[in-house]
């Protein structure tokens, strides 16, 4: 932008007419005159500084995807020149008009006309597409609850989760607000305008702060993903995750004014943009996890740390595949457990920690990387959790018959074990290869491909109790 | 909203419908109006636009001619009828308001 233009983004709905003449009057004080409005960014332009009067209407059947002005909206602002008015800039339904003479007259001087035309305004845009988003918002709420439900302990312990689910939480509230807040102003507007009164005023400021809270929620997300995603690969992805939301909006805006701009018809333009939207958020979600594995595999981006080194079954052949070896130290290993493991096993052993403001779970495995292995395989968990209404909260979804499907094989937790010292409850598995333990301070899971035994169980559950 | 509203008409729809008694366009039709109401009523361009269309969409006024963007309109017949309604309802409360206002009642 040149020195002569600036772009600013626009805080104000269509139906808070007072506060955008007030904002642009404060602009043009200041040299800047209105240019261009979009949904967003308003375009300013350097002028003399000095009082200019700004009036915004709503005329409902203009639409963002015409080309040009329809004839009607022509007539319209014909009718307001007359009245000392000459149109700034329109967006859509929003006129905005600056004025010629001194002393223009009002634009509306019947209020029943004036909160008819917001009404249909705001019912043919921000209701619509504010409601569309509430539902998404609940539908995508309800999905994180089930996820949380299905595994509690990972869902806590990554910050990644919480900033997202608190962020939907955030814009659930934020369209719900806005849509209840819209709809009292319509009712008290309404009831006042009956009774030969003006339309309520809007609560401007507090939107602001609403605008305000919600652009924190989405910069507490992002930090969120990139604490939990400290590996320089993953921020690439995780660019890409949030920077292909804005690609797709900035590609469907591209093509709307691609359309408008040779004058395609209204109905043609909002098709082709619905239509563009659409595939391109399709695809969007479709390449993320495309993305992900091919990176992976071509180990060009990783989303996780570097391994010790890969080893390489079947070597050569049609069926070769990678596997990772970690060499992480582990708080308790097969080897302590009695197992003898040799260097043709290909042991790997990795240990992996998240921390959110409300856990901390250390997930630690071991298991050989050599297909011909006989070694079996071991896992283990130790969350922290500090506070007890969650400890408790995370243990009955754990040990909850119906969630078994999250964990990693085997039957539900169905019989009590002997419980070992230090626990205060404890679940097993009916073939002995997974565990459920609780105690003061956070949940242990342990999970071995065999049918532990007691004194493993209880060398395990002492270790990961430390190491947690 | 339309039916509901044009129960009663409002200073500026009266005086829309009395200045269309002569075929005049649209933009015009809010000098004219100050005109004749020595400035008394001011009518709104948004509020004129919305009124016309109401007005138009009711059938009490007719478009009579276009000229390039200058839409020129006349009241109908159905229009006449709804004014004279008015001004029979506003001679009534006048009597009223002489019967009760400044008699017995004052």
């Amino acid at each position: 932008m040149s020195r002569d233009r600036k772009r600013a983004l626009n805080w104000y709905q269509i139906n808070d007419s007072e506060a955008i003449a007030r904002h642009l009057e404060r602009m043009a004080e200041r040299g800047w005159l209105l240019e261009k409005a979009g949904s967003t960014l308003w375009t300013y332009r350097r002028g003399e500084p000095g009082p200019v009067k700004y009036t915004a209407t709503c005329f409902p059947e203009a639409s963002v995807f015409d080309a040009a002005p329809t004839p009607d909206q022509e007539t319209y602002a014909d009718y307001c020149r007359a009245g000392g008015w000459e149109l700034a800039a329109a967006y859509g339904p929003l006129q905005i008009f600056r004025a010629v003479t001194p002393d223009p007259t009002p634009i509306e001087t019947d209020e029943r006309f004036k909160l008819d035309a917001v009404r249909r305004s705001m019912g043919k845009s921000f209701v619509f597409s504010y409601g569309l988003l509430l539902a998404s918002m609940g539908l995508n709420l309800w999905l994180r609850a089930e996820s949380f439900r299905r595994d509690p302990l990972e869902f806590i312990s990554r910050s990644s989760n919480l900033s997202l689910t608190l962020l939907l939480a955030g814009m659930a509230v934020y369209c719900g607000a806005f849509l209840a807040d819209y709809f009292i102003w319509l009712f008290r507007s309404s009831r006042a305008v009956e009774r030969g009164g003006a339309c309520a005023r809007v609560h401007t400021r507090a939107r602001l702060w609403m605008d305000w809270a919600l652009m924190a929620l989405c910069a507490l997300t992002l930090l969120g993903y990139l604490e939990d995603y400290a590996v320089p690969g993953a921020r690439w992805i995780l660019l890409y995750a949030f920077g292909g939301v804005l690609l797709v909006l900035a590609a469907s805006r591209g093509v709307m004014g691609l359309l408008k701009g040779r004058g395609c018809r209204r109905g043609t333009t909002r098709t082709a943009f619905v239509v563009t939207v659409a595939a391109l958020s399709v695809l969007y979600a479709a390449s993320l996890p495309f993305l992900l594995l091919g990176t992976q595999r071509a180990r060009f981006l990783r989303m996780d740390r570097e391994p010790a080194y890969v080893h390489t079954n079947h070597p050569g052949s049609a069926v070769s595949y990678d596997m990772e070896v970690y060499r992480d130290p582990l708080p308790i290993t097969l080897e302590a457990l009695g197992f003898e493991v040799t260097e043709e096993d290909q042991c790997s052993y990795r240990a992996k920690t998240d921390r959110s403001p409300l856990a901390a779970r250390t997930v630690c495995s071991q298991g050989p990387a050599e297909w011909s292995s006989n070694l079996p395989d071991l896992r283990y968990e130790a969350c922290r959790i500090p506070w007890g209404w969650l400890r408790q909260l995370c243990w009955n979804l754990t040990v909850a018959p119906e969630n078994s499907a999250a964990h990693y094989y085997g039957p539900d937790y169905a019989f009590p074990a002997e419980l070992p010292e230090g626990a205060l409850e404890a679940r097993r598995t009916e073939n002995g290869g997974r565990y459920a333990l609780l105690d003061r301070e956070g949940i242990v899971l342990i999970c071995g491909s065999w049918d532990l035994t007691q004194a493993q169980v209880e060398t395990i559950w002492e270790n990961a109790r430390t190491f947690r | 909203m339309a039916r509901e509203k044009f129960q009663t008409l409002t200073e500026q729809m009266f005086y829309i419908l009395l200045c269309l008694q002569r075929e005049c366009c649209g933009v015009d039709v809010m000098a004219r109006v100050s005109e004749m109401t020595g400035g008394r009523v001011v009518i709104g361009p948004g509020t004129l636009y919305s009124l016309l269309e109401s007005f138009q969409r009711e059938g009490f006024i007719a478009e009579t001619k276009v000229e390039g963007r200058r839409r020129s309109y006349r009241i109908t017949e159905a229009g006449q009828r709804r004014l004279a309604e008015e001004v029979r309802r506003l001679r009534r409360q006048a009597e009223d308001y002489e019967l009760f206002g400044e008699g017995e009642y004052a």
